[in-house]
């Protein structure tokens, strides 16, 4: 009787085996398929968690002084959040205010450079700070700032609008940032120690080959502006680490509408997105073009023309004549 | 075209302990070779090719020898001046040089060396910077830059064979330590993290090194500092796990000395430390004294690798702290020198001016002892940066050197050498011993000439005070421990610098 029943659960154990032996391609091809119809399938997210543990910038430079260290703090970046000093025309413009000195003095952070900067102070908070009310325009009337005269500090925006994108870290719950700017752990993530023998094991890293998702989920977590997270309902996405689903939490108005009234930088890079993460056509990612530590877009004129030249160069023309925008406006970014 | 350096050198004939280019580590482009670097590879390779058949040894064992390392400073003397008390015996006949040189008439602190955790790395694969850094390359250092150059048993080699140095103090590479994974279990070893050199492995490495030695030869720091726990809802130190790693790294690691990074946050603080934070830095002073440690080892200057925190590396910190707590001891790693060789605006002006000797960070860690002379406990330590400076710009290195000399004292000044970053710390050993400050900048600034009792001093009398090494005891037992008997057996059986190094140079140079 005992022999008998060992030899069922013995046919069953191996029924079973072949079974998912036999399946296992039919249910892979169906998680496959339920991935491309559904963009939020694929990978993992942080929505809400605690911060990950991650190793600082200065850690990372350390050892990667060589060729990132000297580019990095000119990196545009890099320069997201970056320290006030008297020289700065942006502080410039605020001293010469009635009583501005004093408030020159209380601004420790500037955000922005090239277009439109604003005014930050640390707050006592962890990884909190305050917003000055007006906003320098570098290149208005050789530097003009706007609302001049009586300024007033704003201590909730920047935690909650900005920090997503100008910060590293920012805590689900407090909205409080780890460091200023951004650190090596936004776009690379959690890297082990072990990547100095094993390259590959870091994401972003040249010797790896990233899935074309998660590629461009990393560079939109900042670059598609105007989405908003569903479960806090800000404007960056909710403790996003690279290798996460970004279209799971965070909402983006794709449509053809939506990104008819853009400007063609941020067409492009809406349609891009699109493409890669919606569409799944993975041949043209950011990085097909763009060179991050480089800072440089050479590579997009060896990409075979298609459809998505057309966004910035008109058919006809010579390519260095290209449709960028004189003047940049976003409503998330308050400009 | 490209072509590897090693191969290059085996077509032209060179084999050099210094550089004589650029070598690239396939992330920039070499530098073509300068014309004076150029006249000093082919000034080596001619004594070299001269000396070597004159004592009928093969080119490799010669440069890999001290007759080698001789040859490169007559060579560097020949084109770039005579900075160099080197004479032409010492590249022909080694009692020259050890008649001249005595092993055993310095006895070596290093109190600044490192290695590198990296297992297992593949093939020709180099992960740290430093042996591979243009600068190096230009000063005609010729290193071997293969991931196990890095490593532990290479730290042994070239820090106890094949150099002169008696003790090192194994010194920390910032990282932080994590006491227990999210479900509360406490963790050991690899498990800690800490980075590429924690306390754990330093406390690890100085056990193996001492039970081979049998005798006393490595010290350890231990990297915990005052950033490195936060309590993010009050914004504060987390002083309660501040206090218990500074308690392990005390009872469990037995460490020395803190060695700190002002300008590193691995806490995740939002922000580096200053040495004179009363609420922040003065309670962790308060704990080391408990613990009965009074050191604090603090890497000062060469901040450009740091991002937004650079200027928490400036040495203006330091008087309030020292003058607050004058029964500690603080030890500025590199003297506070802000721009190394590496930095291409390294001695224009704003950083060095030579009518007044002013270099970028030191000088102001200079006026403070200039403003404080009774102010007895900040110890100027200067690697990295005199072995750099010595064959980059011998001008600068006088003032480095004779500045922190006629400022702070000939007993105050510390030998560290950076080394194994920059290959075995035996020719920076000789730099020292052949460097001299000239007649002409002792008149104009008042520096000294540094005599023997100096440099002894200097290399390890200073240090063996701070670390209480009793110095007399040590030369009476360290040659006859099982770390000098294997030093004799490795030279005795042929053991030698190695010179090779695996970068990348332009093929039409």
């Amino acid at each position: 009787m005992r022999r008998r029943l060992w030899s069922m659960v013995a046919g069953v154990a191996a029924l079973f085996f072949v079974l998912s032996i036999s399946l296992h391609p039919f249910t892979n091809t169906l998680q496959a398929d339920a991935e491309k119809d559904d963009p939020t399938a694929w990978g993992t997210d942080h929505i809400n968690q605690e911060v990950p543990e991650y190793t600082t910038g200065g850690e990372c430079l350390f050892c990667h002084r060589d060729y990132v260290g000297p580019r990095w703090p000119k990196n545009l970046h890099a320069l997201t959040m970056r320290g006030s000093t008297p020289e700065d025309p942006a502080i410039q413009a605020i001293t010469s205010q009635p009583n501005g000195k004093l408030l020159a003095d209380e601004v420790t952070i500037l955000l922005g450079a090239r277009d439109y900067v604003r005014y930050l102070k640390k707050l006592p908070a962890y990884g909190k700070a305050a917003t000055l009310s007006g906003t320098f325009h570098p290149k208005v009337d050789g530097g003009k700032l706007d609302p001049a005269g009586e300024q007033h500090w704003d201590d909730d925006l920047f935690n909650n609008k900005c920090a997503g994108c100008h910060a590293t870290a920012v805590d689900p719950e407090t909205a409080g940032f780890g460091s200023p700017g951004l650190d090596c752990f936004v776009c690379h993530g959690i890297v082990e120690a072990e990547h100095a023998g094993k390259p590959e094991i870091t994401f972003f890293s040249p010797r790896r080959k990233d899935a074309p998702r998660a590629e461009v989920a990393t560079c939109s977590q900042c670059h598609l502006r105007g989405g908003i997270a569903k479960s806090n309902g800000r404007p960056y996405p909710n403790n996003f680490v690279p290798e996460d689903n970004l279209l799971r939490d965070f909402e983006v108005d794709f449509s053809e509408q939506n990104l008819a009234q853009m400007d063609v930088i941020e067409r492009h890079i809406f349609a891009n997105a699109r493409d890669v993460l919606v569409g799944n056509k993975i041949d043209v990612t950011c990085t097909s073009c763009h060179s991050i530590h480089g800072e440089s877009t050479k590579k997009h004129t060896e990409l075979s023309e298609t459809n998505d030249c057309k966004i910035c160069h008109e058919p006809g023309k010579a390519m260095s004549d290209v449709k960028l925008p004189k003047t940049r406006h976003n409503k998330t970014c308050q400009y | 075209m490209w072509i590897p350096k090693w191969k290059r050198d085996e077509l032209k004939g060179v084999d050099s302990p210094m550089p004589t280019q650029v070598v690239s580590n396939e992330e920039f482009i070499p530098r073509p070779q300068s014309k004076k670097q150029k006249e000093v590879e082919l000034e080596i390779a001619k004594i070299a090719e001269t000396n070597s058949k004159k004592l009928g040894m093969d080119r490799r064992s010669f440069m890999g020898s001290s007759l080698g390392l001789a040859a490169v400073f007559l060579a560097q003397n020949k084109v770039f001046g005579n900075y160099w008390d080197v004479d032409p015996e010492e590249a022909l006949n080694k009692d020259v040089y050890e008649e001249k040189w005595p092993k055993s008439e310095y006895f070596i602190i290093d109190v600044q060396t490192h290695f590198a955790d990296l297992p297992n790395l593949p093939g020709n694969f180099a992960m740290l910077p430093f042996r591979n850094m243009e600068w190096v390359r230009n000063m005609g250092l010729d290193l071997k830059n293969s991931p196990d150059a890095y490593s532990f048993h290479n730290f042994v080699k070239e820090i106890f064979f094949d150099s002169e140095t008696a003790m090192c103090v194994i010194s920390g590479v910032p990282g932080r330590e994590i006491d227990k994974d999210p479900k509360g279990k406490k963790l050991e070893g690899k498990d800690r993290k800490g980075g590429i050199l924690p306390s754990w492995l330093m406390a690890q490495s100085r056990e193996q090194i001492n039970q081979m030695a049998g005798s006393q030869r490595a010290l350890s720091q231990g990297n915990c500092a005052p950033n490195h726990y936060w309590d993010k809802k009050n914004n504060k130190p987390d002083f309660t796990q501040l206090f218990e790693q500074m308690d392990r790294e005390k009872e469990q690691y037995k460490i020395s000395s803190w060695k700190w990074y002002c300008h590193f946050d691995p806490g995740r603080s939002g922000s580096g430390f200053r040495l004179d934070d009363e609420k922040m830095t003065y309670p962790a002073y308060e704990h080391t004294r408990k613990l009965g440690l009074k050191t604090i080892s603090c890497h000062k200057g060469y901040a450009s690798q740091s991002r937004e925190l650079g200027h928490f590396a400036h040495p203006g910190d330091v008087e309030k702290a020292a003058l607050d707590n004058p029964d500690l001891t603080f030890v500025v790693y590199h003297s506070a020198l802000k721009h190394g060789p590496s930095e291409p605006e390294f001695d224009k002006g704003g950083i060095f001016d030579p009518t007044t000797g002013d270099l970028a960070w030191h000088a102001d860690l200079m006026k403070m002892k200039e403003r404080n002379p009774k102010m007895n406990n900040v110890y100027p330590e200067i690697g990295s940066a005199f072995g750099t400076l010595a064959i980059v710009h011998p001008e600068m290195c006088m003032h480095f050197l004779g500045r922190n000399i006629k400022t702070y004292g000939v007993d105050h000044v510390i030998w560290g050498t950076d080394c194994l970053w920059w290959g075995s710390p035996q020719w920076v050993i000789d730099a020292f011993k052949r460097f001299q400050i000239s007649d002409e900048l002792c008149d104009k600034f008042g520096y000294s000439k540094l005599t023997k009792e100096d440099k002894a001093k200097i290399f390890g009398l200073n240090a063996a005070k701070i670390y209480n090494v009793d110095v007399n005891e040590k030369r009476t037992n360290l040659p006859k421990d099982s770390l000098s008997k294997l030093k004799v057996a490795y030279h005795e059986s042929g053991g030698n610098m190695d010179n090779a190094a695996f970068g990348w140079v332009r093929k039409d140079v």
